[in-house]
């Protein structure tokens, strides 16, 4: 008798499961975000990245007034909306520049191998192709196909696909409209330099 | 000679249910508040950089709370919520009274609320009616010395017996 009660009721129980995946799901997503102010977002276009450990790494000597560094591939855009131009720092293959060239910061020279263009610098190189170099390739794969290991033969399909990337140079650049890139474009703070430089002493 | 009534129901019933029901709710929301508060303390502790564990933590805990919550709800609040519903009505509804032999069967009757009745036959000198009986007054019904009956909306509510 209990039991047939309990299975007439079925549809409430299943409702109350939807409702409390729905519900704490939106709930942690409100609570572990944080508005751009106290937000530094890194946005990367490589074959494959650890982001998530990046950004536990990056959050270890977090600027002060920042609540959060995200580190995203350039897919995740996909799923939210706009996402890319609210980001504060681009981390870019050569071929891939110019596509982005008009969300950039002009930026001051940092040495011979930066990223210029009619006459403005706009990244700072952060792999290198001639010497195999790069900053933070313990987290960022610069090369290759995603989920292909470094120097496997890739996928003869794989050239067409976004995901692929032929060996080139890869640079870091600031988006124009970054609420932290200081005196750059009049913002309050220069948090985004500071992760930036942060990325560059990752290994 | 005198006939004796017998009250199957009467309002200190009706104020210990309506303690029984506050106590019932309270409890309800007093589990629904420690789930919440279970769940915001799950939710605080996420990793946010490694959320699934965390998450589902948190889900599993208002899951099962609120399962509970339901379970509670419908087995036993409703139950104790129609009781006391069904009392306040025959002590406040208009009597009926019936005469004739009475025959408390041991069919069972179970009311959409979740109340069980039992059905009591009366035959009379025209014709054979049925009354309910709460089942938890059968055992105060004494149906072979009942003579009349005081019928609420056709449930019985007291009974008299022939001296």
């Amino acid at each position: 008798m209990l039991v047939k009660t309990v299975l007439k009721s079925f549809h409430r129980y299943l409702l109350w499961l939807l409702i409390s995946v729905f519900l704490w799901s939106w709930t942690f997503m409100l609570i572990s975000d944080a508005p751009r102010e106290k937000k530094v977002s890194v946005y990367y276009l490589a074959p494959d990245a650890n982001d998530t450990e990046m950004a536990i790494e990056l959050e270890k000597r977090i600027p002060e007034g920042i609540e959060i560094i995200d580190v995203y591939p350039f897919s995740h855009a996909a799923f939210t909306s706009g996402a890319p131009e609210q980001a504060d720092i681009y981390i870019v293959s050569e071929s891939d520049l110019d596509s982005v060239l008009y969300q950039l910061q002009p930026i001051p020279a940092r040495g011979g191998d930066d990223y210029v263009k009619d006459g403005l610098v706009y990244g700072w190189r952060i792999y290198s192709i001639d010497t195999g170099e790069g900053r933070a390739k313990s987290f960022i794969r610069y090369s290759g196909e995603k989920g292909v290991p470094e120097g496997a033969k890739p996928d003869p399909e794989a050239p067409g696909s976004i995901l692929y990337r032929e060996d080139e140079n890869y640079y870091l650049c600031f988006n124009k409209d970054s609420l932290h890139t200081g005196d750059w474009n009049g913002s309050k703070d220069s948090a985004a330099l500071s992760v930036a430089e942060n990325i560059f002493l990752l290994p | 000679m005198e006939n004796c009534v017998r009250e199957l129901y009467d309002e200190g019933e009706l104020s210990r249910l309506k303690t029984k029901l506050v106590i019932q709710c309270a409890a309800a929301v007093l589990i629904g508040l420690a789930v919440i508060g279970l769940c915001v303390w799950s939710l605080l502790e996420t990793d946010r950089h490694y959320p699934a564990p965390g998450l589902i933590r948190t889900i599993v805990i208002s899951t099962l709370g609120g399962w509970l919550i339901i379970t509670l709800r419908l087995l036993v609040i409703k139950r104790t919520g129609y009781a006391y519903a069904h009392v306040k009505a025959i002590l406040e509804g208009r009597r009926e009274a019936v005469e004739g032999a009475f025959t408390l069967t041991g069919h069972r009757l179970l009311l959409e609320k979740g109340v069980n009745m039992r059905t009591v036959t009366v035959t009379g000198a025209e014709r054979t009616d049925t009354l309910r009986l709460w089942d938890s007054k059968a055992k105060l019904f004494d149906d072979k010395n009942a003579v009349k009956v005081y019928a609420v909306y056709g449930f019985i509510a007291a009974y008299e017996i022939g001296e």
